[in-house]
């Protein structure tokens, strides 16, 4: 009996002894970090594919139009004494760009760089400045609507009453066609921007030019029907006075919040200055 | 004739010799035993010696059938022997007589008898007798062979034990039962238990007992080393002296003794016996529970019963109260009392009134095994695998060495006493001569709590659950003829259990309620709560029985370890998800080492003297809970260019509160001291019996609650690079030689942090039993109950509730609580039961704290705002129909009014979206509900299936409404600079906390011989988790459906038993919901109005009402219009294989 009661002792306090030696410290699950360099920088423009930005094989975020960093991105953090960066093509997954950091370096700084969706460049190119002519290019993102557009610079005679819930009163609009059935997805041919020119038909009123987008089949305004939305932010020439300037300017309508839009809008001579 | 040499080289594999006199003679005298090298080789031989040998034998046994026999008394023989063993004796034998022998090595060698025989002339028989007698040894002529073989084994004597009880069920102490083949008997014990040792046979039994019909029970069935269970049922003697003997068989009797004892309780309950529990596979009692009508519990912990919440019921252990295994929640881990040592578990469902505690749902009363029927010794091991937790990652912080073992090692220890107390004394932006405290003293408290090397998250490998437990029991009589029976039980136990509990989403109290953007499923708040838990327990109960006394011990002592760590990652309802600073998620990690100390010891006796029963008890209770080490840390994400960056934010001098992290040390002790003493009368008017009860009971109980609290934090100027640092090192950044640049240990304390309170529960009783007509039964009575709470100490534990006070609001001292059931049984098998009684559920100790506690699962602090007893009357009527053995067709109705109901409330009076959890009595709440129950063999299907006979199908199906008048309570200092409370009483009608209006268990049950099979599933409908004034605070539970299933099987004529328990086969979701604002909206015409109540101000929108309803995204919007998924939790599959031996 004795006997019975040390074995079945032994059965079951044994496996109790084995367990009690398991494990006690663990793995700590957060990486302990050697340092934190606070200069990296990255700057560039993507159209066409998203580039992928991966850290030592792990994605941390993606690009389309303007690469820019926000909050605390100019810190990188090393857990081991390098950090490899991938630009990686999503579509293909294909690597377009590679650059290792090292603990060491002071700073850490990605060459900017213009990726079309097929070629990585550092360098957007563009032509030089043809004597007082304001010349410019439009790519409109395929990503926003396929349809075709029209880029126009529109001037609006206009006069302001606020009894009226929308004062600005537009009575005129005179028309400078820009680009026509811009398909997009590739980008316009420069053209020249006229200096627009237009006598008021009333009195009382101002001129104010602008340069809007519109459905090229319908003629709507391109951004929910509105023409202040569907506008796009650019220098425009005036006579006798300006200098010359090329301007690319990248267009993509993307969602507001609900079941707006908006248009992105960015002149990539003044990313990539020379 | 077959002849057989054996090989002498190979003299030890021999398991039978067959010598050949001619060769006798080269035998050695001795020969040495031992095993030569080349043991696989030695062990082919064997095998083919063993085979060749069986098949020889029995071909010369077929063989020698032609050969005659020789008389052995005629022949003669001379034999000369001195001291000589008998095998020497038998060889000297065999050459001096020339007859055959065969012999088995293995019988003669465990007989070390002697034999000295010297003669010249004996006959062979003669000698065979004198040389084997005394041994085991037999001898026996076959053909002209004299076998030497082993004497039969006699058989194990078997038992026939039950219990003897009248005809309503009751023990009848001190009756007889004679063996009449035998003439043997015993006496039943003071509880009417008797046992009887006999040889296996078939025997009629013969109980008696003054005033009873004597009953004579035939075809009683003995089997070798079994029992054989007979419960008999006495009718009383009508006719006076004349000899009245009653013969029936074994089966009829024995299911009438059951059915007495399941229809002729005075009040309505339910309960499963020992033998029915064995027929189960549960291990703890936690498993068996939701097995009796009615009942569920919620992990193993929270009873609900017919709906009723855990607070409204009462568990008793051997008849004392089960203090709460958690301070903030009533609940006890019924998993800690193994199944194998219960002797039956009886749900009360009403009152009477010799019941020592109040209740309103039930009373749960487990009483264990002291005194065991017969010797047993047993020891049981299993694994369990779940699958979400085995083989999967295992998160914790750092554990200690004998975590396993159920004991802290030390390395949680950072708490020392005498701790300085830095508010308003310390402020490291100061110098020394600023400050009270000096930077040199807080380096050095720093140091002597310790460093941080237990924190941050780490991960473990996850083993699967083990648990081995060793049970023994014995029993002695000390008399053959009078019940003198002592004996004991004890159990030595051992658990480690691992689970992760999966939370996919978790919308709680702080954390964001919806989503910024409807469209993102990224945006979600999810975790996981990761449980270690080592549990050991040891029982130890003992006692001593005769004809009128009983004296009982028991003895319970459980230590556990339970360690909860709550790891969860989201957006928090301040600072929901953007696209900038909180793009992704925070986490929060609370880590809940505890260590609980419960020793439970009782003496109770029964003592039956002529016409007075007199029954006491007296208990100690004590529980000692240590969360020790208990740290909540949260951790803030930024996003940097190669990784999310994730640190441990730290507390701040100006911050007055524990801050984002700190460790806490939080000690509970609770002593209850427990005495009952009852004495009955029974006596005759006429031809009809009573019983007068009387007696009183004490309950004490002295709680001592205990915490500290120390948050990490840093100066406001610190440069301590946190981000670099992991917060396991954070310790070597305590010196604080840069005062300014320093982590420290910010101990503060605003109050005295403790609460100490005693409450006295005392009661009396006067109750009349009158056994009427046949079959009829009335009980009633009354008690007369006491309750005072003394709070010593009540600190408070946030800063923000320093100034405020608990309002106790108890009416009065005593209460009068009346009670009556009437049981009539107008048929054969029929009972009509009817009750009424008054109860009062108590606030326990430390509901009335003003202790705060964030609870990570809540997502929410949950506190008291004081609470008053609840006075209940209760109404119940039930019919029961008792088909078969074991067979039950039963309807009940039930109407409760509760006055003053406690219930978990979210209030929100700081308005900010939020709340808080708190307990607060409501201003009344009525249930009423039909409960339904069944439970039959299907037998009846085709009696050409035998084994349908041990098939059952149960059920029971409750089905219940209620309605609660809520009240808000209001807070005002009059003009005297009085506080006072008043309540705004609310319309709003909702259900009560804990209720649950739809609630079903149906089970298919097979418990045969070897195999047992069970099925189960259960229901449960909506049930209120936590109320609230509104619908925008009230949680529910949505409704859950759980399947299990068990398999077990016999082995080794039962020594051996196996179970395989699957449990939560559905992988069902615990799933809680709140009904979200979006789903109702303004009545016409109710705008601007302030005052209004909701349901008259507000409407469930078209398609929506207080059920779950999903909803959808507001394409407009982009926001969710539907019920706020609060908290949803998966616990995964349970496979677990257990394995017994009974020795």
């Amino acid at each position: 009996m004795i006997k019975k009661i040390k074995i079945s002792y032994l059965a079951a306090i044994l496996p109790v002894l084995l367990f009690s030696a398991c494990e006690k410290e663990g793995t700590h699950i957060m990486p302990t970090i050697k340092a934190i360099n606070k200069n990296f920088e990255i700057s560039g423009f993507v159209l066409g594919d998203t580039i992928e930005q991966y850290f030592d094989g792990l994605k941390m975020r993606e690009y389309y139009g303007r690469v820019s960093q926000s909050y605390a991105q100019n810190q990188m953090a090393f857990v081991t004494d390098e950090v490899n960066m991938e630009l990686r093509k999503k579509s293909t997954g294909e690597t377009v760009y590679q650059q290792k950091f090292s603990i060491n370096d002071k700073d850490n700084v990605v060459p900017k760089f213009y990726f079309n969706g097929s070629q990585f460049s550092n360098q957007y190119t563009y032509p030089a400045v043809q004597g007082n002519d304001y010349t410019t290019n439009f790519f409109v993102d395929s990503k926003g609507a396929s349809a075709p557009v029209d880029i126009n610079l529109e001037v609006l005679e206009y006069r302001y009453d606020d009894t009226k819930p929308d004062p600005l009163i537009v009575v005129n609009t005179t028309v400078f066609p820009l680009a026509k059935n811009i398909q997009p997805g590739e980008w316009t041919a420069y053209v020249k921007i006229p200096a627009p020119v237009v006598i008021p038909q009333q009195s009382g009123t101002d001129l104010y030019p602008i340069v809007v987008v519109r459905d090229s089949k319908t003629q709507e305004y391109y951004i929910d029907k509105d023409r202040d939305r569907s506008v796009i932010n650019m220098e425009l020439p005036y006579v006798g006075v300006s200098p010359g300037k090329v301007q690319s300017v990248y267009l993509n309508r993307k969602p507001a919040d609900g079941t707006n839009f908006y248009l992105e809008q960015y002149e990539l001579v003044q990313l990539f200055p020379r | 004739m077959f002849k057989f040499i054996q090989k002498l080289a190979e003299p030890y594999f021999a398991d039978r010799i067959i010598l050949n006199p001619r060769h006798v003679s080269s035998l050695p005298y001795s020969y040495k035993q031992e095993r030569e090298p080349g043991y696989s080789w030695y062990f082919l031989m064997k095998c083919s010696f063993i085979a060749l040998l069986i098949q020889f034998t029995f071909a010369g046994l077929l063989l020698a059938s032609a050969v005659k026999g020789q008389n052995l008394n005629e022949v003669k023989v001379a034999l000369k022997l001195n001291n000589a063993t008998v095998k020497e004796s038998l060889l000297q034998l065999q050459e001096n007589s020339a007859i055959k022998f065969t012999l088995f090595n293995q019988l003669l060698a465990k007989e070390d008898k002697k034999v000295t025989l010297n003669t010249q002339q004996i006959s062979v028989s003669d000698a065979l007798k004198k040389i084997l007698s005394g041994t085991r040894l037999n001898y026996k002529l076959v053909n002209e062979f004299i076998v030497i073989e082993a004497k039969p084994v006699p058989p194990k004597p078997g038992r026939i034990s039950g219990k003897i009880v009248d005809d309503r069920g009751e023990a009848l102490s001190g009756a007889s039962v004679r063996v009449i083949e035998t003439g043997s008997g015993a006496v039943a014990a003071v509880d009417g238990t008797y046992v009887l040792n006999l040889p296996p046979g078939t025997y009629t039994l013969e109980f008696s007992f003054m005033s009873f019909q004597t009953q004579r029970v035939t075809g009683v069935v003995v089997t070798e080393d079994k029992n054989t269970p007979l419960d008999v049922a006495l009718r009383t003697d009508t006719k006076g002296l004349k000899e009245v003997v009653i013969t029936t068989g074994y089966k009829k009797a024995s299911v009438a003794g059951l059915y007495a004892q399941q229809k002729n309780t005075s009040n309505l309950s339910d309960g499963i016996s020992g033998d029915q529990i064995e027929a189960t596979p549960d291990k703890h009692v936690g498993e068996t529970l939701k097995r009796i009508a009615g009942v569920s519990t919620n992990e193993n912990r929270k009873v609900v019963i017919r709906g009723i919440a855990e607070r409204y019921n009462v568990s008793l252990l051997n008849g004392s109260s089960l203090p709460s295994t958690d301070v903030q929640e009533r609940d006890f881990e019924f998993n800690l009392i193994p199944s194998n040592l219960v002797e039956n578990i009886v749900v009360a469902k009403s009152m009477t009134a010799d019941m020592p505690y109040s209740f309103a749902g039930g009373l749960v009363q487990i009483t264990t095994k002291s005194v065991p029927e017969s010797n047993f010794f047993s020891i049981s091991l299993g694994n369990s695998f779940n699958s979400r937790t085995t083989g999967n990652e295992f998160l914790g912080y750092g554990r200690g060495k004998y975590d396993y073992l159920g004991f802290d090692d030390g390395t949680r220890n950072h708490f020392p006493t005498g701790l300085l107390n830095l508010i308003g004394q310390f402020d490291p932006t100061k110098d020394d001569s600023q400050n009270k405290i000096k930077a040199s003293e807080v380096a050095a408290q720093n140091k002597r709590i310790g460093g941080t090397e237990r924190l941050g998250a780490r991960s473990f490998q996850s083993l699967p659950s083990q648990n081995y437990q060793l049970s023994l029991g014995r029993t002695y009589s000390l008399s053959p003829d009078k019940v003198r029976k002592f004996g004991f039980v004890g159990s030595l136990s051992y658990r480690n259990t691992q689970t992760n509990d999966y939370v996919p989403n978790m919308r709680r109290g702080d954390w964001s309620h919806e989503p910024a953007r409807g469209d993102d499923p990224a945006d979600v708040n999810t975790g996981n709560i990761y449980g270690f838990n080592t549990t050991l327990g040891l029982l130890l109960n003992g006692g001593f029985k005769t004809e009128k006394h009983q004296i009982n011990t028991y003895n319970l002592y459980t230590r556990i370890f339970d360690d909860r760590f709550s790891r969860y990652s989201g957006w928090t309802f301040e600072s929901p998800k953007n696209d900038t600073d909180t793009k992704y998620p925070s986490i929060l990690e609370d880590d809940r080492p505890k260590f609980t100390d419960l020793l439970q010891n009782k003496v109770s006796g029964t003592h039956r003297i002529n016409s007075f029963t007199i029954e006491w008890g007296l208990a100690r209770t004590s529980l000692k809970s240590v969360e020790r080490d208990a740290i909540s840390a949260s951790q803030s994400a930024k996003e940097i260019s190669n990784r999310v960056l994730y640190t441990y934010s730290t507390g701040t001098i100006s911050d007055p509160g524990s801050g984002p992290l700190h460790r806490d040390e939080y000690i509970y002790k609770e002593n209850n001291l427990d005495a009952v003493l009852s004495a009955a009368y029974d006596f005759k008017l006429g031809k009809t019996k009573h019983t007068f009860k009387t007696g009183a009971n004490y309950l004490k109980k002295h709680a001592f609650y205990d915490w500290q609290i120390l948050p990490i934090a840093k100066g406001p100027n610190s440069t301590v690079p946190i981000e670099l640092i992991p917060v396991q090192d954070w310790g070597n950044y305590m010196g604080m030689e840069d005062v300014g640049h320093s982590l420290f240990y910010f101990k503060q304390d605003y109050t005295s942090n403790e609460f100490e309170a005693t409450s006295v529960n005392g009661g009396t009783f006067l109750m009349l039993d009158h056994k009427l007509l046949p079959g009829l039964r009335v009980v009633w009575g009354a008690r007369a109950e006491y309750f005072k709470l003394d709070t010593m100490k009540n600190s408070a534990s946030l800063l923000r509730d320093k100034n405020s006070k608990i309002f106790f609001a108890e009416p009065k001292d005593w209460y009068f609580l009346p009670s009556a059931n009437i049981t009539y049984s107008p048929i054969k098998d029929l009972n009509v039961r009817a009750s009424y009684a008054k109860s009062a559920v108590r606030p326990g100790l430390m509901e009335n704290s003003r202790f705060s506690r964030y609870n990570p699962n809540y997502g929410s602090v949950v506190r008291s705002n004081g609470v008053s007893s609840t006075l209940i009357d209760n109404f119940d009527a039930k019919i029961e129909l008792f088909p078969g053995a074991g067979e039950l067709l039963s309807v009940a109705y039930f109407y409760k009014y509760f006055d003053k109901p406690a219930e978990y409330y979210r209030l929100d009076n700081e308005n900010n979206g939020r709340g808080y959890i708190t307990i607060s009595n409501s201003d009344w709440a009525k249930v009423k509900g039909w409960e339904f129950q069944l439970r039959k063999s299907l037998g009846f299907v085709y009696a050409g299936l035998p084994f349908l006979k041990d098939v059952f199908v149960s059920g029971n199906l409750t089905l219940q409404k209620s309605q609660v008048r809520a009240r808000e309570v209001q807070y005002e200092t009059t003009a005297a600079g009085v506080d006072t409370m008043y309540y705004k009483y609310l319309k709003y009608p909702r259900a009560l906390y804990g209720q649950v209006p739809l609630l079903y268990n149906a089970g298919i049950q097979y418990a045969g011989k070897k195999l047992g099979v069970n099925v189960t599933l259960n229901h449960s409908g909506y049930k209120t988790f936590i109320t609230g004034i509104e619908p925008a605070y009230v949680e529910y539970e949505r409704p859950r459906t759980q399947m299990d299933a068990q398999i077990s099987y016999k082995f080794l004529k039962g020594k051996i038993e196996t179970k395989l328990n699957m449990s939560n086969l559905l992988d069902a979701p615990i799933r809680y919901f709140i009904n979200d604002p979006t789903t109702y909206e303004l009545k016409p015409g109710n705008e601007g109005k302030v005052n209004l109540e909701w349901n008259d101000k507000y409407a469930y929108k078209f398609g929506f009402s207080e059920k779950f309803e999903e909803g959808y995204v507001d394409p407009v919007t982009n926001r969710r219009v539907g019920d706020r998924e609060t908290f949803t939790r998966y616990v995964g599959r349970t496979f677990s294989l257990s394995l017994s031996y009974n020795f």
